[in-house]
């Protein structure tokens, strides 16, 4: 039984030759966001990603949730990319994200409300090699203790 | 109903309606898309021989649907009348996949 209130993600690791951009595993959850621009709530899988400060939906996701970024406000200043690149993303306000969680052997959902994250819109001349989001501080800043379990292939994510 | 005077011709702002939905029902729904998305990690390497290259819908762990571009995809997700955030897919490869 869990002592504290826990998110459950799944480890998983790419496949293929391994590489030093490859080999790392990561933590994958999914998460609802429900937002006034949704006509209702959004499922998504999220990367577990403490390199991101802004919780960010990335192109495929901004796709298949239709929603219109020509309505929303553009960040003024750019997130870096990992190579460098600077790129100003959209920005949607009053965001509720709920996931589901465990406490005591009970399940539950934990609800994190956030002025606003972040929106990548697809660009169509490039191919959109994955199709996660990503899940930043602004919401795993929550979770103090993180226990990375390879024997399930889980991460615990503690309160 | 035609707009009149000086909001002729002025674009309307698309209906934003929020539907309220059981949190049990999204835990429902978390839920089994999570067990779609293990169901696609644990045969990966299997979808990237059968399907290499494409984008892999996958709903109660059974392929739907496999195609080259994701804009196709989600085109006939939703002809076939699936919300396509409730459909776990990945783009299956052989070739290494970077995050950068």
């Amino acid at each position: 039984m869990l002592p504290f209130l826990t998110l459950i993600a799944d480890i998983d690791e790419p496949i293929g030759e391994k590489t030093i951009f490859t080999k790392i595993p990561f933590g994958k959850i999914i998460a609802t966001i429900q937002s006034k621009r949704f006509r209702e709530p959004q499922t998504f899988e999220f990367l577990i990603d403490s390199g991101t400060s802004f919780t960010t939906l990335l192109p495929y996701h901004v796709l298949s949730s239709e929603i219109n970024c020509d309505y929303l406000p553009t960040a003024s200043k750019p997130c870096f990319v990992a190579n460098g690149q600077p790129i100003y993303p959209k920005l949607l306000y009053d965001v509720n994200i709920s996931i589901n969680s465990y406490f005591q052997g009970k399940r539950g959902e934990e609800n994190f409300v956030l002025p606003f994250i972040h929106l990548m819109p697809p660009n169509t001349q490039q191919v959109l090699p994955r199709t996660l989001s990503l899940l930043g501080m602004d919401v795993l800043r929550n979770f103090s203790s993180w226990h990375w379990d390879y024997r399930t292939y889980q991460l615990f994510l503690n309160k | 109903m035609k707009s009149k005077g000086k909001d002729r011709g002025k674009k309307d702002m698309p209906l934003l309606v929020e539907r309220r939905t059981s949190s049990s029902v999204l835990f429902d729904e978390r839920e089994k898309l999570r067990l779609d998305y293990r169901w696609i990690s644990a045969r990966r390497a299997t979808l990237a021989k059968q399907y290499p290259n494409k984008y892999v819908a996958v709903k109660d762990s059974t392929v739907i649907l496999a195609e080259e571009s994701p804009y196709t995809l989600l085109a006939k997700l939703k002809a076939l009348g699936y919300k396509p955030n409730n459909v776990a897919v990945e783009f299956v490869t052989e070739q290494p996949i970077c995050f950068v």
